[in-house]
């Protein structure tokens, strides 16, 4: 018994991990948690989940106390991947309505978090493709767009690799804003019908944390206070990295050329 | 004929975020739709109210419509619909913009697009929670009339969640 409660635990927090790391929402995550759990006869479960951690405490009605167990779990890399999450939405479904064992579902759990998603150069022209389209709804002209292209996937890159050599995200966030400005200032100082923010604007809006201001917004809304504090905190950082980074640049430029922007 | 390559522009946006955050290929379709729905209403509303608030609520409003319509079709969780739908209409610049000013110095700039981010933010928030509650309220309601399901649905649903957002383990429900 006490076997079949820890491997269901085990099964659940994993569950919450992936959908943690894979950015679902925090009533989601707990709710999971708490659903899986229960259909495993523990009638006392409590979650608490914030956007760093999991914590997760199960007891059975009437049992004596040897058998509560609380478990803890450290998130340390967040980012977005609605396949995951949709698929281990599916299981936890198929796991309550008892069409899996506990032991199944780890394993297909496993499964699902190895899976690679679309592959990398893909991503980064596809939303670097976006990235350019956002500066056009801004008004950009074809050479804008372009090179706002450009600029995009080189972002992507730097980021993306920065990010496997496992630097913190303030660094490797400030290195796209950095290479994003880099990239506009060169453009729009040897062809003059490029403007400067434009190409910035497209450049930068892939690491830019809209996604994450609203949810952080819709969690304290919701009552997370913990998380909503946590979210924001993240996205207030990532935006002043970018900034920073694109500040550095436009300054120095200035300092070297003495022009005025644009 | 602006709206309408606006329009396709959204949705092209739509299409390349929902493929860099990982979205089933098949539902691609249907977040581009309600996203440029989302944007219609947006642009609509603007026309009529010129505040940008304000028409960001109603589009988000519209997106969070379609994104549960689309659920219930597809069985997939509502996120998949949500977040590359809201995409264009979210922040992300704004809170770049302040941070910039304040890095330049630009202090009144810096609490001119402060303010503006979080109240974009907030109507965002605030009306797919609106929708969300609704859609719970009303998921609950159908969960306890039901009889003949499971007792665990029951017992889940007239326990009066205090939580808005959980949305019980109803047969027809899509977390």
């Amino acid at each position: 018994m006490q076997n079949e409660s820890k491997s269901i635990m085990v099964m659940a927090l994993y569950a919450g991990e992936i959908l943690l790391k894979n950015g679902a929402e925090t009533y989601r995550v707990e709710d999971t948690i708490t659903h899986i759990c229960q259909s495993g006869n523990h009638e006392y479960v409590e979650a608490f989940v914030t956007p760093t951690g999991i914590f997760v405490s199960i007891d059975q009605k009437g049992s004596s106390s040897g058998n509560m167990m609380t478990f803890i779990k450290r998130i340390k890399t967040r980012s977005i991947n609605l396949e995951k999450v949709s698929q281990v939405n599916d299981l936890s479904r198929r796991f309550v309505a008892g069409s899996l064992s506990a032991t199944e579902a780890m394993n297909e759990l496993k499964v699902i978090e190895k899976a690679p998603g679309y592959p990398f150069w893909q991503k980064a022209l596809v939303g670097g493709l976006s990235s350019a389209l956002f500066s056009v709804l801004f008004g950009a002209n074809v050479v804008e767009f372009l090179i706002a292209f450009m600029a995009s996937v080189m972002v992507n890159n730097v980021t993306n690799n920065m990010d496997r050599a496992s630097f913190p995200i303030f660094i490797s966030h400030l290195a796209g804003g950095v290479t994003a400005a880099v990239v506009a200032v060169l453009a729009s100082s040897l062809i003059p019908m490029v403007e400067l923010d434009k190409v910035i604007v497209g450049g930068v809006i892939v690491l830019v944390p809209g996604v994450a201001v609203t949810n952080a917004i819709r969690d304290s809304i919701a009552g997370d206070l913990i998380s909503g504090m946590a979210k924001g905190a993240e996205a207030l950082i990532i935006a002043t990295s970018i900034a920073l980074g694109v500040g550095a640049v436009l300054k120095i430029w200035l300092m070297l050329l003495g022009g005025t922007l644009a | 004929m602006m709206i309408l390559r606006e329009l396709f522009v959204v949705n092209l946006i739509i299409y390349g975020f929902a493929f860099v955050f990982n979205a089933p290929l098949k539902t691609l379709p249907k977040a581009g739709i309600g996203g440029s729905v989302g944007w219609l209403v947006y642009l609509l509303t603007q026309q009529i109210t010129g505040s940008v608030i304000i028409s960001t609520f109603t589009g988000t409003l519209m997106i969070a419509l379609l994104g549960d319509f689309f659920t219930t079709q597809d069985r997939k969780p509502l996120t998949v619909f949500i977040v590359p739908g809201i995409v264009p209409f979210v922040p992300g610049f704004g809170i770049y913009n302040t941070m910039l000013a304040m890095v330049e110095q630009d202090y009144p700039m810096a609490v001119h697009h402060g303010t503006n981010t979080f109240f974009v933010g907030l109507s965002i928030a605030l009306a797919l929670t609106i929708m969300l509650s609704i859609n719970n309220y009303r998921k609950t309601k159908k969960a306890a009339k039901t009889k003949g399901k499971s007792p665990d649905v029951l017992a889940h649903a007239l326990e009066g969640n205090d939580d808005s957002q959980t949305i019980p383990q109803a047969p027809q429900s899509h977390r």
